[in-house]
């Protein structure tokens, strides 16, 4: 048994085109990928596969699910096995039985088809939080839906196999018979064939004979402004590839994909779906940037009509003559493909079948395109410098925030333009994994005050000096305002006086020399207050004390180079500019051992 | 219909979060500080969303995201308004807890921001501002401002806000399972006057976006406000997730 196999390639266009005439049964079909997709070159997640032999035609048409792992994936599985499985399948049983057994089929296609899932390498996703993502959908699965056609000369039977929302129309002599035939099914969004689960929801199975259409028609959920049209299997291919062509201006622009077979001889065939005249010819000069298009004259022909359909856009011209002279710039790099009609006295003529014209590539379109192909594949990720801060804001709109340009989505342009650099204060910290340099500047702050006391430690060790602890001083130099300061773990463990700005209210700072004073919640307090004073209105509900205010620890009794009787103390030192120079993030203030004027 | 316009390319969703980062989200709630409860909630939704743009390898640039963080200053985190992709290439920020809570400061930043781009915006989702506090205002009263941006608008519908109130001081009833909760409605009673400034501040729920909470297994009634009582990182995360239920295209 001879089979022939015809599988839509995702990564490309394919026309609306009709099949070969070795095909027991006349078929066309097409498949164009999203706007999006298209734009960002990937894999359209539909997916035809059509296998047939001599007597025999089985036909799947798939829809990844978008939101599944590769929708892609399972739509090329699904309906390259599916197909191949239906055209050895033997219908002569009866409908509950072929039901259990494609059942059984697919259930068992997920289990080996799950391996591949979880093999499917995510090594050169970027961003890690993409990946993440997509491994969340690897969980669930890959998933599509479907719709399958079995034809059978030999028994004249027709099955017909689904489960989601692509669509599946029947026509017999000219009026849809669809209700009648499929009156009591039904095509639901939710469900689906799953790499993890199998056949979500329920497998539609229908089973009757050839004689109850002549046309059937099944296309995706991206083609569904074809719903409303009663005779559109009656339309040209170049018809249905205007309609394709509309789908991708609509907001909801998703992959398409169609399939029509008829089971009418071919003298009986709808004229515009089959009829077509040979296709043109393209001739280009080897130094001109004009191609010309020619096809055979007709003396009955009044004026023709030319398209050019490419991914991205349909254009229509109307000539004189049977040759049209086209800049090449005017089609698209990507190549198109061309066909043409005549207009005579008595209408139109069938269109010609398509024609694949790719004008040459100069070297500058090469490297334009190496630049896009790179900025697509980077777009997902671009660097950011650093976060911003918005201007502050004084009661009214910032002025500076008017300098932004906003962005346009007329087609003009999708992308915002950069904003000027303004003062890059981080509000925030960008994740990292930069320990190590809290860890070293912890370590180098530890050494500092480890160091101090070793200098100004001596004194306070003098058994005939009264240690005491009455208040904290905010030394006039410590700025009211300090940034946002995240702590790692590493820092509050190895800076003392950051871990007691944590918990001024309940700890004693390990940088009281003398270590017993254990009466330092007071001064906390005397801080607070000081700084409610300064405020704007303290009706701040927020039920936590300030956690970032910086306090001091001091010990009385030393006197300065002049004689002033002073305190030692802990002077908080805002290294944020330093530390912004340095690691681009805030990272924990600092403090140094001082002698304060009482 | 209002705010049924679908996320998509073409017509992206802009998302603006105003999260309130005042020292008192320091304090902990549920074993952990209420900032990273928040924060949680942001990158699950975040994550949420780019699992809803991905098709195949491809973030859709559906959804635009700002995002402020305040206390007694206003911080574009973002610079601006970035797309998802963008955002997620960035990854989901630490925020640090600061001072005050100047809630009238982060309102003048959204409005100022929704001028500059809701002209470009007017077929797009009505833009979304969810605002995520945990304490009374400190500066201005924000409601004014509130007001006025919420009477701005597109084609779509006015703009949306949102209000994730951290406290447990706003409903008399307890809320048990969040799945079940109907949301606040013009008769709940709420137990603060701040409470009910932010339920003025609020706007009501539009059905496109309840249908889609209904989806996420939330049962908020037709009518509610779009405010929610963050007292547990289940209602934090259900206030999160309200913030995304734009309809988008499939």
């Amino acid at each position: 048994m001879n089979v022939e196999v015809l599988q839509t390639d995702q990564k490309k266009k394919t026309p609306v085109s009709n099949g070969p005439k070795t095909a027991p049964y006349f078929f066309r079909f097409g498949l164009d990928r999203s706007r999006d997709t298209q734009k960002s070159d990937q894999s359209s997640q539909d997916c035809i596969s059509i296998q047939w032999t001599a007597t025999r035609l089985s036909a799947t048409l798939c829809d990844g699910v978008s939101q599944s792992f590769f929708g892609e994936l399972a739509a090329a599985e699904l309906s390259n096995k599916l197909s191949q499985f239906l055209l050895a399948l033997p219908i002569e049983s009866d409908a509950a039985f072929l039901h259990d057994t494609i059942r059984a089929f697919l259930d068992n296609l997920s289990s080996t088809f799950s391996r591949t899932v979880e093999e499917y390498s995510l090594d050169n996703i970027e961003p890690a939080f993409l990946r993440s993502v997509l491994e969340k959908k690897r969980y669930l699965g890959s998933e599509a839906v479907f719709t399958s056609v079995l034809l059978d000369k030999t028994t004249n039977l027709t099955l017909l196999v689904w489960a989601g929302d692509c669509r599946l129309r029947l026509w017999l002599r000219d009026e849809e018979v669809t209700k009648e035939l499929l009156s009591t099914e039904t095509f639901l969004t939710q469900e689906r064939w799953s790499s993890s689960k199998g056949i979500i929801g329920d497998l539609h199975l229908a089973l009757f004979p050839v004689s109850s259409f002549d046309t059937i028609m099944s296309y995706s959920d991206g083609l569904s402004l074809l719903d409303e049209k009663s005779h559109v299997f009656q339309e040209s291919n170049i018809a249905i590839e205007h309609y394709v062509s509309q789908t991708k201006s609509f907001a909801s622009s998703d992959d398409v994909s169609f399939l029509q077979i008829s089971t009418l001889p071919s003298e009986k065939l709808p004229l515009g779906s089959t009829a077509q005249l040979p296709e043109l010819r393209v001739t280009e000069g080897h130094a001109s940037d004009f191609v010309h298009l020619q096809w055979q004259n007709s003396a009955l022909v009044q004026s023709w009509e030319v398209v050019a359909n490419s991914e991205t856009g349909f254009a229509k011209l109307t000539a004189s003559k049977n040759i049209v002279k086209v800049p090449k710039t005017e089609i698209a790099s990507e190549g198109a493909w061309l066909a043409y009609r005549g207009k005579t006295n008595g209408g139109f003529t069938p269109w010609s079948s398509w024609k694949f014209y790719q004008p040459p590539r100069s070297a500058q379109q090469i490297e334009t395109e190496k630049s896009k192909q790179n900025a697509i594949l980077s777009r997902t990720q671009p660097p950011l410098k650093a976060y911003r801060q918005l201007p502050q804001i004084n009661g009214t709109t910032s002025s500076a925030a008017g300098s932004y340009r906003a962005p346009s989505f007329s087609g003009a342009s999708n992308h915002y333009p950069e904003r000027p650099q303004t003062q890059q204060v981080p509000p925030v910290s960008a994740p990292s994994d930069r320990a190590w340099q809290f860890a070293l500047l912890a370590l180098l702050v530890g050494i500092f005050i480890l160091g101090s006391f070793m200098i100004f430690g001596g004194k306070g060790e003098e058994p005939e000096v009264p240690l005491a602890v009455p208040q904290i001083h905010r030394p006039s130099n410590v700025p009211s305002f300090n940034p946002p300061i995240k702590d790692t773990p590493a820092a509050a463990e190895t800076q003392p006086t950051d871990a007691a700005f944590e918990n001024a209210d309940t700890e004693t700072p390990a940088t009281d020399s003398a270590g017993e004073n254990a009466d330092t919640e007071t001064p906390a307090t005397d801080i607070t207050k000081e700084n409610e004073a300064t405020e704007a209105p303290a009706t701040d509900s927020d039920e936590a004390t300030d956690m970032t205010e910086t306090i001091t620890h001091s010990v009385t009794g030393e006197t300065d180079d002049s004689g002033t009787k002073c305190h030692l103390g802990i002077k908080p030192i805002n290294v944020f500019d330093l530390q912004r120079t340095l690691f681009s993030r805030p990272i924990i203030m600092r403090s140094e051992i001082c002698l304060f004027p009482e | 219909m209002p705010y049924e316009t679908l996320a998509s390319s073409q017509t992206p969703a802009l998302i603006i979060y105003a999260l309130d980062v005042s020292g008192s989200m320091s304090t902990f709630m549920a074993g952990k500080r209420r900032i990273d409860i928040v924060m949680e909630a942001l990158s699950a939704t975040l994550q949420q969303i780019v699992f809803r743009c991905t098709k195949g390898q491809q973030i859709s640039q559906r959804y635009m995201i700002a995002m402020f963080a305040y206390s007694d200053q206003v911080y574009d985190i973002l610079g601006g308004v970035r797309y998802i992709d963008e955002v997620a290439s960035l990854g989901v920020p630490e925020l640090n807890t600061m001072r005050s809570t100047a809630t009238d400061l982060v309102f003048l930043a959204v409005e100022d921001l929704l001028q500059n781009y809701l002209p470009s915006l007017q077929y797009c989702p009505a833009p979304l501002v969810c605002h995520m506090t945990d304490g009374e205002y400190t500066g201005q009263d924000p409601e004014p401002i509130a007001q006025r941006i919420m009477a701005m608008g597109n084609y779509d519908g006015n703009v949306l806000i949102e209000n994730i109130f951290v406290s447990d001081n706003i409903l008399s009833d307890p809320i048990y399972d969040p799945g079940e909760w109907p949301g606040i409605h013009d008769h709940t009673n709420l137990r603060t006057k701040y409470a009910a400034k932010l339920q003025r501040m609020s706007s009501r729920i539009p059905e496109s976006y309840r249908v889609m909470m209904a989806e996420s297994g939330y049962a908020i009634q037709p009518g509610a406000y779009m405010m929610l009582p963050g007292n547990s990182p289940d209602l934090i995360q259900m206030g999160f997730v309200m913030s995304m239920s734009t309809p988008v295209a499939q």
